[in-house]
């Protein structure tokens, strides 16, 4: 999947998956996150407003990726989803851990 | 009573990432045809039935669907998927606790189980899924 990646100042990184975030690209959203927070960028936002769809193995890897970003003293934080990622964040109660956010501005601002 | 709508959709040796791509692009059919399939059932059916089908294929002997594939139908009361597998059923829990947040996996089935009826039993040879999400409007 295409993944945009904005590395902004302050160590925040916007990443924007495009398309699915299934069991077949939810490894390429992992590596990103991991290889950003390498880079020094430990506050992750992913922008999910061009993500059409997400699946449990998806879910999985914003998991992973919040690990390893508070591992590094920051946070993985979401943005933008449309119903059916909101439905699965509910589904699973993930909505409390992983919190949607309105804005991209939102989510890399909040405390 | 016929249905509404349906659509066959053959898998047999597709990889997962065919497997996902063609489930995705017949249900986007499907909802056409069918119209007015309202959107909590549609996004219930293709979510279940996602997990469903990534499930067959990473737990095959060779990452690839081996077996019929899908048949979506679309009823007055209802949306059905049934997927067709080769081999006997795979042990597994239909209706799993949801993991902590913590854990990186084991949330397919539950997921699955929160959206739709789910029945999983042999068939011949081989291993009927049936995902039933009861129609809401």
């Amino acid at each position: 999947m295409e993944i945009g990646t904005d590395v902004r100042g302050g160590g925040v990184a916007v990443l924007r998956p495009q398309g699915r975030l299934t069991m077949v690209t939810a490894g390429e959203l992992k590596s990103e996150v991991d290889r950003v927070v390498d880079e020094g960028s430990a506050m992750v936002v992913v922008d999910m407003e061009e993500t059409s769809f997400m699946d449990s193995s998806g879910l999985g890897a914003l998991v992973g990726g919040l690990r390893r970003a508070r591992a590094a003293g920051g946070d993985l934080r979401i943005a933008r989803v449309n119903g059916q990622v909101l439905t699965v964040l509910r589904l699973t109660t993930m909505d409390r851990v992983l919190t949607p956010y309105e804005t991209v501005e939102d989510a890399a601002g909040a405390a | 009573m016929p249905p509404d709508a349906d659509l066959d959709l053959r898998l047999e040796g597709e990889d997962a990432a065919g497997v996902l791509d063609r489930v995705h692009h017949a249900l986007e059919e499907l909802w056409r045809t069918a119209g007015d399939v309202a959107e909590t059932d549609r996004v219930a059916l293709e979510t279940a039935l996602v997990e469903v089908a990534g499930n067959v294929v990473r737990h095959g002997p060779d990452g690839r669907w081996h077996g019929e594939g899908v048949r979506l139908t679309v009823r007055p009361d209802a949306v059905v998927a049934v997927a067709r597998q080769a081999g006997p059923p795979p042990m597994l829990d239909l209706a799993p606790a949801m993991p902590s947040a913590d854990a990186e996996s084991g949330r397919g089935l539950a997921i699955v189980a929160a959206l739709v009826d789910v029945a999983c039993a042999a068939e011949g040879q081989g291993t009927r899924w049936t995902l039933t999400r009861r129609r809401t409007g």
